[in-house]
């Protein structure tokens, strides 16, 4: 056998090599962009996911895309345990933006406030009165007879609910609440709690329990909770600042529904106290009151203005119906929407 | 050598000449088989592959598009025929009437809300396509419903409200708040006598039997799923076939998007599961629901895959048929291969006798037989081969033996010659001195002639003795120290007298190179320098003759002699230092010699262990170099080192 008659050996090596030429950035030669506007936006809680869309639109970019430097000032109490009311802070001239209780802000207006709605986080009320399924409470009128927690700031929601199903009011037996956890209700201690859907609502669903709820919003009583408003100020003399900060604002709104898991992560940024597994649940049940079938994000109706005002007439909370018109605009939401 | 060692030394032959090659014809052959088995199964394969894969997409696809289409026809007949179940509830007319009354009537008794939401529950009960009837007034107040939960509800907000006053309505999935859901409502405007809507009569489908619609027949498979998607925010509006989805969450995929931006058509992305799904999906627009179906691509190419691990399993098993059939067929070409290499190992070892016992009737036989027939040739030649050396061995012994006698006996002979001659010189002289008295002339001339060839013969015995003394290896080489110098001035001496008598210039030059002191036998470098100084002297009538001492490299010195004499043919440099030989015949006769001298020279030279060389030109001189091994005194070593 003779080695040099070896067998075939091929070896085929085709060596590619793939010459990458990065291009240079292209200089803009336009004009340089002017300085950001600064503003700020006051909220009306602490950080949670109700105000999922800012803490987006500030995360992804959506302000500095529309040279804006926005503020977003945590809400709750104050050091002196005060509430920080954005209508105050707005007022002040320390905020340009709040958001608020549709008709709170119209008492406001109606002592004289120069202030004005111009989108709507939720376009329904997440305020929902709830008991342990057991306890048999389907319907408004079967309160009567029944132990009510109802907070400070539901009661004109709560009031107008047993108005408008012609309840009296003495025979429920309504109380303040002071204790907001769910304890109570779970002990058996108190029949009936105020509650937001996005709330307690997930927390009792998280913990395995049955529950019967009645929406206000089913019975015709509508408030928006929680309308953006501003000044007239702006509205008139930086009406494409308040667009721009409003747009901005809908996009992270929209991703928020897009995404409610991230939308429930970003949230957690800002908050360390909270849980992501109610956070995220919390989103979902969010979706249906940010953007409603048939609506979009942000958008407000008349009817639901109306709506409000008549309650406050009612409840006497207004003395004489204000010019709604002045009250709320959907001047930026149709700009907006109809740019695409 | 033994039977037994010689086995063993073949074992270990033959098995360590197996691993020295790699790619031994053996393996080569199994490889082979191998490649050309697998190789029709895998490009066959390999060009199927895409013709298989696309044809297995296709039908994949049709068989998704005919499911979408067959679901969209099943989805427009089943709400149809419930719209049209709304019809005979309010058909009777006194059910008609109560229901006017208690939509008009601003306090409508409790009475009439009760029997009417009773016979809403009987109609209800009938079927299980709704799961709840119920009647609004203009303002939105739920008036009567099968669940008394939702009297007085207000339906302002929701989405049908609006249109469900202008005539028949089929709402698109919703999501509701209150009941935390998924909503689809149709409704039917309810008349007064004047033809005047008073209210509403609706209908809350049952959205379990739309997932019934969908998942009846599917006919996808194990992974295959049919689901509707809502617009808003892509809610699930039937559920998912699998576990952990939920229809209040919100879904998205590339085939999910693609309906509910109104698109229909077919594609392969990973779906909400993030599966890789083939997936066909199309937007209906009545419901405002993208319609999916989908199945993953793991199912729908099992055919594909099965076939591809078969010919997997075919081609592997074909090659290791066709390994073994190469190992068979490689063993029967190789081993009659070693077996004829190792006889012809042990042939080339010297076992003359080793032959081949292949008998095969085929080319290998054949290359053996022809390999025993020449072994049997090689093995005659090489018999009569050793025969013929040792002849010749025998004839070299006896011929050197004769040389040796003949040295022997001329170096006797000259011994036993120069005693009577140098008598003869003896009384030549004696007479020619007048010492016996006075000798007329012509008895003078003729006892010079007695004396000059006297000593002619003298010097030719001589020369023999010398010769015949080297050649008899009698001669011993002294290796004392000694100087080059004085070597030289001698020689200069010596010749002064013959280079005058020839008007011929004498150069002595000596390397300053050159040690003064070397080892050597200075009586024999003498003797060699000084013969060719004589044939120098002999063959040069004009011009010079030079003498040099040189030092060259590789630890020799040399000794050589230039004149610029008669010079040597070059066919004569060949022989020139052969015994008696000169240049020509012609020439002995004109210059004398015995022509001993070079021969001599050559012999002294190479006793010494050096050696000797020429370079001639004729008509202007030759150059005779004797080279010598230079050996420095053992003092001279020391004292050059320090």
């Amino acid at each position: 056998m003779n080695p040099k008659h070896k067998f075939l050996a091929i070896a085929l090596v085709a060596a590619t090599i793939l010459l990458v030429t990065g291009c240079g950035g292209t200089e803009s030669s336009e004009e340089p962009a002017p300085p950001p506007d600064e503003v700020s936006m006051q909220f009306s809680w602490i950080n949670t996911i109700e105000f999922a869309g800012f803490y987006l639109a500030e995360a992804e970019g959506y302000y500095a895309d529309e040279n804006l430097n926005v503020d977003l000032l945590d809400g709750g109490f104050d050091d002196d345990g005060n509430y920080i009311d954005p209508i105050d802070v707005v007022l002040s001239g320390e905020a340009d933006f709040g958001d608020q209780d549709a008709g709170i802000l119209l008492e406001a207006r109606a002592d004289g406030a120069p202030l004005v709605a111009i989108a709507s986080i939720y376009q329904r009320h997440p305020l929902a009165f709830i008991s342990l399924a057991e306890r048999n409470i389907e319907r408004p009128e079967d309160l009567a007879g029944n132990t009510v927690d109802v907070s400070d700031n539901s009661l004109v929601v709560y009031n107008a609910l047993l108005s408008s199903q012609d309840i009296d009011p003495d025979s429920v037996n309504s109380q303040i609440r002071t204790d907001f956890t769910i304890d109570s209700l779970v002990n058996g201690d108190i029949d009936v709690i105020d509650a937001w859907v996005t709330n307690e609502v997930v927390e009792l669903g998280l913990g395995g329990y049955d529950i019967n709820v009645i929406l206000a919003s089913d019975y015709g009583v509508e408030v928006y909770p929680n309308v953006i408003f501003t000044t007239e100020d702006m509205v008139e003399n930086h009406p494409d600042v308040v667009e721009r900060f409003l747009q901005a604002t809908l996009r992270g709104t929209q991703m928020a529904i897009d995404d409610p898991e991230n939308a429930a992560a970003e949230t957690l940024t800002r908050n360390a106290d909270l849980d992501i597994e109610k956070e995220t649940e919390s989103m979902f049940q969010a979706l249906p009151l940010l953007n409603p079938a048939g609506s979009q994000p942000g958008m407000m109706s008349a009817s639901s203005w109306e709506t409000t005002q008549d309650i406050m007439l009612e409840q006497d909370l207004l003395d004489a119906p204000l010019d709604l018109d002045q009250a709320y605009t959907l001047e930026f939401l149709n700009d907006i929407y109809e740019q695409g | 050598m033994s039977a037994a060692t010689q086995a063993v030394k073949r074992q270990a032959t033959t098995s360590s000449a197996q691993p020295r090659f790699p790619t031994s014809l053996r393996s080569t052959l199994v490889a082979t088989f191998v490649l050309l088995s697998v190789l029709p199964v895998a490009s066959a394969l390999l060009l199927e592959m895409d013709r298989f894969g696309a044809q297995a997409e296709q039908q994949v696809t049709f068989q998704l598009n005919s499911i979408i289409e067959t679901k969209e026809d099943a989805i427009a007949v089943w709400l149809e025929q419930n719209q049209e179940k709304l019809e005979p509830i309010l058909a009777d007319d006194v059910d008609s009437a109560n229901v006017v009354e208690l939509l008009s009537s601003s306090e409508p008794s409790e009475t009439l809300r009760t029997n009417i939401s009773k016979h809403l529950t009987a109609m209800r009960e009938t079927q299980d396509d709704f799961t709840e009837y119920f009647l609004y007034d203009l303002d939105g107040e739920i008036a009567a419903s099968t669940d008394s939960a939702q009297i007085g509800k207000v339906v302002t907000l929701t989405p049908y409200f609006a249109p469900s006053l202008q005539g028949e309505h089929v709402e698109a999935p919703f999501y509701e708040v209150g009941s935390a859901s998924l909503a689809m409502i149709v409704t039917r405007p309810v008349l007064d006598t004047n033809g005047e809507v008073v209210g509403v009569l609706a209908g809350r489908l049952n959205l379990d039997q739309l997932g019934g619609v969908m998942t009846q027949r599917a006919g996808l498979g194990k992974t295959g799923e049919t689901y509707l998607v809502s617009l808003e925010n892509n809610y699930f509006v039937t559920p998912s076939r699998f576990e952990g989805y939920s229809l209040t969450r919100s879904y998205q995929s590339e085939g999910i998007n693609r309906a509910l931006a109104g698109e229909t058509g077919t594609s392969s992305y990973n779906n909400y599961r993030d599966k890789p799904v083939i997936g066909a999906y199309t937007w209906l627009p009545d419901l405002e629901v993208g319609l999916v179906a989908e199945i993953e691509r793991t199912e729908a190419f099992a055919a594909l895959q099965a076939a591809i691990q078969t010919s997997i399993i075919v081609a592997t098993a074909a090659a290791v048929i066709a390994a073994g059939i190469g190992f068979i067929a490689a063993l029967r070409i190789t081993r009659p291969i070693t077996e004829l290499t190792d006889v012809t190992r042990q042939f080339s070892e010297g076992d003359l006798d080793a032959r081949t016992r292949i008998t095969r009737r085929n080319e290998i036989g054949e290359l053996g037989y022809a390999f025993n027939t020449m072994a049997g040739r090689q093995q005659e030649t090489l018999v009569k081969l050793e025969a013929s050396v040792k002849e010749a061995r025998l004839a070299t012994a006896m011929a050197r033996e004769a040389n040796r006698l003949k040295s022997e006996f001329l170096a006797t002979m000259s011994h036993e010659l120069r005693t009577p001659l140098n008598a003869i010189i003896g009384f030549a002289e004696i007479l020619l001195a007048g010492m016996t008295g006075p000798i007329s002339e012509k008895v003078e001339h003729k006892l010079s002639r007695i004396h000059l060839n006297s000593r002619r013969l003298l010097e030719l015995i001589n020369n023999l003795l010398d010769l015949a003394k080297i050649e008899a290896g009698r001669v011993d080489v002294l290796h004392e120290p000694f100087s080059p110098a004085q070597i030289a001035t001698t020689l200069q001496a010596e010749m002064e007298s013959l280079a005058e008598r020839k008007g011929l210039a004498f150069r002595v030059l000596i390397d300053p190179r050159l040690p003064p002191q070397l080892v050597g036998d200075a009586m024999r470098i003498e003797q060699a320098a000084s013969n060719l100084l004589s044939n120098a002297f002999k063959f040069t009538n004009k011009g010079e003759v030079t003498l040099r001492f040189d030092a060259e490299k590789d630890e020799t010195w040399s000794v050589s002699v230039t004149d610029t004499g008669i010079g040597i043919p070059p066919h004569a440099l060949e022989y020139i230092f052969d015994e008696f030989r000169q240049v020509d015949s012609g020439s002995q006769r004109a210059y004398g010699g015995s022509g001993l001298g070079l021969a001599i020279t050559r012999n002294l030279a190479r006793i010494m262990g050096g050696d000797i060389r020429v370079s001639s030109k004729l008509g202007e001189g030759s150059t005779f170099t004797i080279s010598l091994p230079l050996v420095v005194p053992q003092a001279e070593l020391v004292e050059a080192v320090i």
